[in-house]
């Protein structure tokens, strides 16, 4: 289990906020010292921006963060979901992901890493410690 | 015109009698006028603006909310993308590779997220477009009127040298370090603070979208806006307009336009869209095709000294050095949340580099593509967007990337990253240069895309354009397009006040059908 506590899925499943929370943990350092990765509610930002679109998105968020979590077979990482691998574990999965020749297989993690990051430092707060003081 | 005490601020609230939620309509509800306008963007608040003001009965619809600055100042940036991009910003095209490619959706459309650059399309590059369409009737000196009358009313100026930011400076110092021209970006601003939060609607109501300007016009002069109104078809009979059927946002009430003209101004991708899914687009071989979209992509500079690009008008100087090559690299910045996904790395190292924000300079580079794509209807409620970057598109963006690379060393980056899988970081111009010396697949470039253009471009008859220089459709009488749909070539610069140009030659031609003019 992560330890980051964020708000109940509504649309996504407890499934998907594990892998969200699990990915997030290798492209954020949980002990960022200026805004801590479990203070930004990550599901809720998420889940705030899917609300109301069209419902591919949705479905296109969750099937990216599944293949995700059933990716570490095919990483050489065991047959461990995803978001119970050891950090490092994560650390190689998601470099396996990143390095696939395949534009393809690229872009479905590109779209978990996008999902995470650009909502991580959307908050005012995260912004701010990176000096971003419009 | 608008009243001598008008303030920007009041423009949501402007003639609040003639604006109605379509999200709040009270059960189906049908109304009449003489033009529907579909659309509040560039082409489509143009059009009805000088339309009511010729003194006809206008009414405009419009997809997304009328919101302006006091709202963009309360919300968060993705909150603003949310409320203001079609789709929250996530669309993209479907071909080899995606482009991702978001569009304006509220009271203003693009008008409102883009960078506020405007420039007037050159006549030479308008004699390219007769040479090539013929473009009956539609001459030089009409559109240079309606650039000019366009022009006075959203107030374009060269960016102030103290609102250029740091980003635009370093663009400027690398390029004429390497001895490439390059100029001030001229914008549609008033009043601006540099805060940098072009694209995602101006807290200060600074950038002059058409929410500010024209779509107040349209009110005062007699015309009726529904928002939160999708059109989902345009009707007709006998082979003619008749008017428009619309629902309200979330499946709610229907509305009824009955109207003896359709002026559509939805954009180069969602007009043909709507058109054929009105059956109206039937035999037009023209419609949908010949899409065009300025690809575009960035590379990231890292500097020793502190840039602070955030601060200042985001995309405030070109290089025109590289255009008769089609290459434009433009000074542009971006928040943290857009920039972090293209940062490299991982967790801690993540976090350091990202901590260099404010010694980070950007730049963003489109081209003039030669390339070819076509719009193929929906799927599953997307528009299907199909492009696919040609060979020779692909060389001119690696040149454009090494150029901007270059600009950026030339400036004192010290590391310089580029968009380009298995390329991601070069040291020094030689490294970039070796790096990119190796051929480069379309696939492994990260791109994006703002300009789309052409899909139902204009020429002399149906066999080789889908609309009239008037900006009549073909084939049915009554329905007119006033977007970027109607370019026949690219306009090679930013097309916002070209479409704003040509929505005021399309409205003056109706208008001139109905025996009026246009108001002084």
């Amino acid at each position: 289990m992560t330890p980051v506590a964020w708000s109940e899925p509504r649309l996504l499943s407890q499934r998907d906020a594990r892998t969200l929370a699990a990915l997030a943990e290798v492209l954020v350092p949980l002990d960022a010292e200026d805004v801590p990765l479990g203070r930004v509610d990550l599901v809720a930002r998420i889940e705030r921006l899917l609300e109301g679109e069209n419902r591919v998105f949705l479905r296109m968020t969750r099937l990216a963060l599944w293949m995700l979590e059933y990716s570490p077979p095919f990483c050489g990482e065991g047959i461990a979901r995803f978001s119970r691998l050891a950090a490092d574990g994560r650390q190689r999965c998601v470099a396996w992901w990143e390095t696939r020749p395949s534009w393809r297989l690229r872009n479905i993690y590109y779209l978990c890493k996008i999902t995470v990051l650009s909502h991580y430092y959307d908050d005012e707060a995260v912004a701010a410690a990176v000096g971003y003081r419009p | 015109m608008l009243p001598a005490d008008w303030k920007p601020s009041r423009a949501a609230a402007y003639r609040a009698d003639r604006v109605e939620r379509g999200d709040r309509l009270q059960g189906n509800v049908s109304v009449q006028c003489q033009v529907c306008v579909i659309g509040t963007g560039a082409g489509g608040a143009v059009a009805a603006a000088e339309l009511a003001r010729a003194g006809l009965d206008v009414v405009m619809l419009e997809e997304g909310a009328y919101l302006t600055g006091e709202d963009y100042g309360r919300l968060s940036p993705i909150e603003s993308i949310k409320a203001t991009y079609r789709d929250a910003g996530m669309t993209f095209t479907m071909g080899s590779p995606g482009i991702l490619m978001p569009y304006g959706r509220c009271v203003g459309g693009s008008t409102v997220i883009n960078s506020g650059s405007a420039f007037a399309m050159s006549e030479e590059t308008f004699a390219y477009w007769k040479r090539t369409h013929g473009l009956p009737g539609l001459e030089w000196p009409d559109v240079a009127r309606h650039f000019q009358r366009v022009g006075r009313t959203v107030r374009i100026g060269a960016v102030p040298e103290e609102l250029m930011g740091g980003n635009g400076r370093l663009l400027r110092e690398g390029a004429e370090a390497l001895g490439l021209a390059g100029e001030v970006v001229t914008r549609n601003a008033h009043g601006c603070l540099g805060r940098g939060r072009c694209y995602l609607g101006c807290p200060e109501n600074a950038k002059q979208g058409t929410n500010l300007n024209y779509v107040p016009m349209a009110l005062e002069a007699g015309a009726r806006l529904y928002t939160h109104c999708r059109a989902e078809r345009v009707l007709s009979e006998g082979g003619r307009a008749a008017g428009v059927q619309a629902r309200a946002t979330g499946g709610g009430a229907r509305l009824a336009v009955r109207a003896g003209a359709v002026v559509v101004a939805c954009g180069a991708v969602f007009t043909p869209i709507l058109l054929s899914e009105s059956g109206l687009l039937k035999g037009n071989r023209h419609a949908g095709k010949h899409l065009r979209i300025h690809p575009a992509s960035r590379v990231i500079g890292l500097f020793d000294r502190e840039i602070k690009g955030h601060i200042g008008v985001p995309q405030s100087y070109h290089v025109t050095g590289l255009m008769p090559r089609d290459l434009v690299p433009e000074g542009i910045f971006v928040p943290p949340f857009l920039l972090a996904p293209a940062v490299p790395g991982m967790g801690r190292g993540h976090l350091e580099l990202m901590k260099q924000y404010p010694r980070m300079g950007l730049i963003g580079y489109r081209v003039i593509d030669s390339g070819e794509g076509r719009v193929a209807g929906t799927v599953m409620g997307m528009a299907n967007v199909k492009y696919d970057l040609s060979p020779q598109d692909t060389r001119k963006l690696v040149e454009a990337m090494q150029a901007s690379g270059e600009i950026l060393f030339a400036a004192g980056a010290k590391r310089v990253w580029l968009p380009v899988f298995g390329r991601g970081e070069a040291g020094s111009v030689d490294e970039l240069r070796r790096l990119l010396s190796r051929p480069v697949a379309a696939v492994d470039i990260e791109l994006a895309a703002y300009h789309p253009h052409g899909t139902l471009r204009m020429g002399i008859d149906e066999k080789d354009s889908a609309t009239r220089p008037d900006g009549s459709l073909f084939g049915v009488e009554g329905v007119y397009v006033a977007d970027a749909s109607l370019f026949p070539e690219s306009p090679i610069v930013n097309p916002q006040l070209t479409v704003m140009a040509l929505a005021g030659v399309v409205a003056e031609r109706l208008a001139e059908k109905r025996g009026l003019t246009l108001a002084a």
